[in-house]
């Protein structure tokens, strides 16, 4: 695979095409009609690439959806927040955006099966949608005091003389450096300058008295360090940057990227401040994300299955009965499975999640025009469903079948490289 | 609304009367500093009791028991518990069970209160009668006489009253949650939603009200409907 960063340009032979257009949808979001690729390829990458990363001026959905917050909050129903969530990444123009926000929700993984409090989980999903593709630094200050945050790692208990160190092990082994960039004496004195940060009425609340003002010895560092400190300490180290550029060339590019790639990014991360939109506008544009070993060899999660084929179907994203399907398929929002949180890929499709992708196909196909038939639906479906056209033989033998249209836009879905992003 | 149901045997309990009461009113929440953003009706049941004055200490200890086996419950889901207290409201013990106001954390961004503020279980005798109200507003309420504990005729062994007007305040105070909830659930866009609910609220406003009642005579059965619509029945 390619590890160049370098702006991809087409050629006669690797154009920009229909199918690479998708490609761009599918991973900066989380899919597009046929209508919208089209329309895409009346700019260049590099516009294509801006108009996502900065989304539109204006978006009536996103107006539209984020109206809803006030309700949502006085509702408390996490079950309306989660449908919210998938109707905003259906619905929503700036779908980077929601594919961020869905990346940080799994980076920081926080489930309300501890929480306990829906207001706080949906105030923690927020802060990934206001600020995911910011600077990284401020997002990481902002959930180091999020309430939902600090009960998840207990750092509610963590106090003066009495230090716990989930919070501070999590942050450098999750959240900043990844294993083996820290030692245990590293988390232990960034335990303590995090100690005296909990919560308090519902908000964040520092407590002086339960916290260790000492001098403390992080990362080589040593000095009277609070938690901010540690959190730019931590920012600074090298390893920071590999690390995230690890987890985000592995979400939106490939499984298993090249070493050079990595490091290539994760300077691009550091050079930019750790700003995520211009870091993501680079990588976008990059050959390595347009390689042909690129494209398809990400496993959709549920979420992108499912609202990649809503968006390219059309119809209404009915998403509250949508959930039940998402759960059994190993993706429910605001609950992942622990403080690593999905692992993706083929941890996706095991034999319980394969069934519910083929029940869900058929709810899902149940949504299109069925007047559109025989070799037409097969055309058209498949083109919007995988971006290019069904492979003959598979067409052929779809259309043979004399199947109805429902039927043969479920035996599309149910097609392998429909869960390949 | 109200639903009456009488089983002239025995009675739905030992210890209690022959007729059973079930009142819903809209909630005003006078009592509170704002009102949830989903709003809920107030409602009470109404259960005659033989021996009252017998019965008073026991119905304070089960509620107080109840209320206490609730609170262990939601402590455990880490969720607000009751304060159980009483008052005393013209002359007439209620022993009821609130919420403490909301923390300044909680209410950060929100201009409503918490949907649990709907409710302050209470529970009185009143004269003859055990009231166990949703709210301490509604037991208070059917205390001073207002609404829903009019004698029921003779030989009426059900009744269902819902008043239309009523319903439509409701809906209409709960207007935007009944939207909301379309855009989530059907995938409608706003202008959709509204004008699903809008034509739910036009429909509840043609009905001024239901009257569903049961007689039993000596040797017969009646069932009586009377619904007016836009002021005609």
């Amino acid at each position: 695979m390619t590890t160049r960063l370098e702006p991809w340009k087409p050629t006669r032979r690797d154009p920009w095409d229909r199918d690479a257009a998708a490609h761009l949808w599918r991973r900066a979001g989380f899919g597009a009609p046929a209508s919208r690729v089209e329309a895409t390829l009346g700019r260049t990458p590099a516009e294509a690439v801006d108009r996502l990363v900065d989304g539109p001026a204006r978006d009536p959905a996103t107006d539209e959806l984020d109206a809803l917050w006030r309700s949502l909050l006085g509702l408390e129903s996490l079950d309306r927040f989660r449908a919210w969530l998938v109707t905003r990444m259906a619905r929503c123009d700036h779908q980077l955006r929601e594919k961020m926000a869905l990346f940080w929700h799994g980076h920081f993984a926080t489930s309300i099966a501890k929480v306990r409090e829906p207001v706080w989980m949906m105030r923690q999903y927020r802060l990934f949608l206001r600020h995911g593709l910011g600077p990284f630094g401020r997002l990481l200050e902002k959930i180091a005091r999020d309430p939902a945050m600090i009960r998840w790692l207990d750092n509610d208990t963590n106090r003066k003389g009495r230090p716990n160190e989930n919070f501070a092990r999590e942050l450098f082994e999750l959240f900043t450096l990844g294993p083996g960039h820290y030692t245990e004496h590293d988390i232990r004195e960034a335990a303590r300058a995090f100690t005296g940060w909990a919560v308090l009425r519902d908000r964040f609340h520092f407590s002086p008295r339960n916290h260790d003002d000492g001098p403390k010895t992080v990362l080589g560092r040593t000095g009277r360090w609070g938690g901010e400190d540690v959190l730019g300490i931590a920012i600074e180290q090298e390893a920071c940057g590999r690390f995230l550029a690890g987890k985000l060339l592995r979400f939106f590019v490939h499984p298993r990227p090249p070493r050079e790639l990595v490091d290539a990014f994760g300077a691009q991360l550091r050079r930019r401040g750790y700003d995520l939109g211009p870091a993501l506008r680079v990588l976008f544009r990059s050959e390595a994300f347009f390689s042909a070993e690129a494209r398809r060899s990400l496993v959709k999660s549920p979420l992108e299955f499912v609202v990649g084929s809503l968006r390219c179907l059309g119809g209404r994203p009915d998403a509250r009965s949508l959930l039940p399907a998402l759960r059994e398929m190993g993706q429910e929002l605001l609950a992942p499975p622990n403080v690593k949180g999905w692992p993706g890929q083929r941890s996706w499709i095991h034999t319980a999640a394969w069934l519910a992708r083929i029940n869900t196909a058929a709810s899902l196909a149940g949504r299109i025009d069925p007047r559109v038939e025989g070799a037409a639906a097969v055309r058209r479906y498949g083109r919007d469903l995988l971006g290019r056209p069904v492979r003959p033989e598979v067409a052929e033998t779809l259309v043979r079948s004399g199947a109805g249209s429902r039927d043969l836009v479920r035996a599309l879905l149910s097609l392998p490289e429909c869960h390949l992003g | 609304a109200r639903l009456y149901a009488e089983d002239p045997e025995k009675g739905f309990l030992p210890s209690t009367g022959t007729g059973l009461s079930f009142v819903a009113a809209r909630q005003a929440f006078q009592d509170l500093p704002g009102a949830p953003e989903v709003r809920y009706p107030d409602f009470a049941v109404l259960l005659p009791l033989r021996e009252s004055q017998k019965m008073a200490p026991g119905v304070q200890g089960a509620f107080y028991t109840i209320i206490g086996i609730v609170n262990a419950g939601l402590g455990q889901k880490g969720q607000k518990s009751f304060l159980p207290g009483s008052e005393v409201h013209r002359g007439i013990t209620l022993h009821t069970a609130r919420y403490l106001p909301p923390t300044e954390g909680e209410m950060e961004g929100r201009e409503s209160l918490p949907p649990r503020f709907n409710f302050s279980p209470t529970v009185a005798v009143v004269k003859e009668t055990l009231v166990v109200g949703s709210t301490s507003r509604i037991v208070k309420d059917l205390i001073d006489g207002s609404g829903g504990t009019e004698a029921v005729p003779a030989g009426c062994r059900a009744l269902l009253q819902l008043r239309g007007p009523e319903i439509r305040r409701i809906l209409e105070e709960n207007r935007e949650v009944l939207v909301a909830n379309r855009m989530l659930e059907a995938g409608l866009k706003r202008v959709a939603a509204e004008r699903e609910i809008d034509g739910l609220l036009a429909l509840a406003g043609t009905v001024d009200g239901i009257d569903l009642r049961l007689d039993e005579g000596a040797n017969t059965v009646g069932v009586t409907l009377d619904l007016g619509t836009g002021g005609a029945r």
